[in-house]
């Protein structure tokens, strides 16, 4: 009983962070979906393998191996269509008649926008992005996610930044073109 | 401009750097345009990025993954109930023990109490005559060995045993004599 209680607080806790971290990753709804499913039912089976304070970290970096399993394999065979941008395309076409519709409008746009280019960076760039801009991870809970030391996230940090920006630019220049 | 100052101007851009940093950098935009240039094109997009928000995860895959644990949780009552019993024997041993507490008081607590089959009356009868009985027994042992030392050690075998004895002393004095 204390197992369920355990497991249904880490997955309200968790289920968004890994579903996001999962979707920015496998720019594609249906493998972002597989993951999260994957990471809750290893959550169960694994539940009494690491301390609940440590949770965070542990499910993150499941969800971080997963996601790099499934590119690989999709990367050996790839043949779904629909990609993330179609997905957040979606969810901004169902919700787009709403309040303020110019400001909202123009926020949508630019979060859409943003997020196409975050989906464009490279895997180990976008993951330490991700984790730290959208997921609110410290340095060194990305550090531990990852397995990889602190200096680096932070490099790697600067450098997504850079590139994110860069992506911007050539962005903005095809939309004037 | 330096790289160092680039990444300096980026990390503030951001919401980073330590308070010093920041001071730093305003200074160093306020005068220096290029400096400017890029802190604001950093700023605006940290602030977009920082619009965004965790995306919800589909409610599908959630209930899927409770209704899975609920099929496994009934699946693993005899597997938990097996695993309790063999393979942790201070859980056995424990269970034991207050099973045999509960057997023994059940035998030592519960017990009815037999009633009383007799008065007061009759038991201090009985305990008389018991008394009675154990005093005549005892008179009889009294009497029994007062018959064994006087009659039968006296007269039965002390003093035949003397007569044998003097029978043969004579004879051995008659026999030295000769």
């Amino acid at each position: 009983m204390n197992k369920e209680i355990k497991y249904k607080f880490l997955i309200k806790q968790y289920s968004n962070i890994v579903y996001t971290y999962a979707l920015y990753m496998m720019k594609d709804k249906m493998d972002a979906d597989d993951v999260t499913q994957e990471v809750l039912i290893k959550i169960w089976d694994k539940e009494n393998s690491f301390n609940i304070l440590k949770a965070k970290s542990w499910i993150m970096r499941t969800t971080h191996n997963l996601c790099i399993d499934y590119l690989r394999r999709r990367s050996i065979s790839y043949s779904r269509e629909i990609s993330i941008s179609e997905e957040f395309d979606d969810m901004y076409n169902l919700s787009d008649e709403q309040n303020e519709p110019e400001s909202q409008t123009h926020v949508k746009f630019m979060s859409e926008k943003i997020k196409k280019e975050i989906q464009k960076l490279p895997e180990n760039l976008k993951s330490v992005f991700v984790l730290y801009e959208i997921n609110g991870f410290k340095y060194r809970e990305i550090s531990k996610t990852l397995g990889i030391p602190v200096n680096s996230v932070k490099v790697y940090l600067m450098r997504a930044r850079k590139k994110l920006q860069e992506q911007l630019k050539n962005y903005e220049a095809q939309e004037v073109l | 401009m330096e790289e160092k100052t680039i990444n300096k101007i980026i990390e503030v851009a951001y919401g980073g750097g330590s308070l010093f940093d920041k001071m730093k950098i305003r200074k160093l935009i306020s005068e220096n345009s290029e400096a400017k240039a890029i802190y604001d094109e950093y700023s605006s997009t940290a602030s977009d990025v920082h619009k965004l928000t965790l995306e919800d995860c589909p409610d599908e895959i959630i209930s899927n993954s409770i209704s899975n644990l609920e099929i496994k949780v009934k699946n693993r009552f005899f597997l938990d109930l097996y695993e309790l019993l063999f393979t942790k024997p201070a859980y056995t041993a424990a269970i034991m023990a207050v099973t045999s507490i509960v057997i023994i008081s059940t035998i030592f607590i519960d017990r009815p109490q037999p009633e009383s089959l007799f008065t007061p009356q009759e038991v201090e009868v009985a305990d008389k005559q018991v008394k009675e009985a154990l005093l005549i027994v005892s008179h009889l042992f009294v009497k029994s060995k007062d018959t064994i030392k006087e009659d039968v050690l006296t007269n039965k075998v002390s003093k035949p045993l003397n007569k044998g004895i003097n029978i043969v002393n004579n004879l051995l004095e008659e026999g030295g004599e000769k």
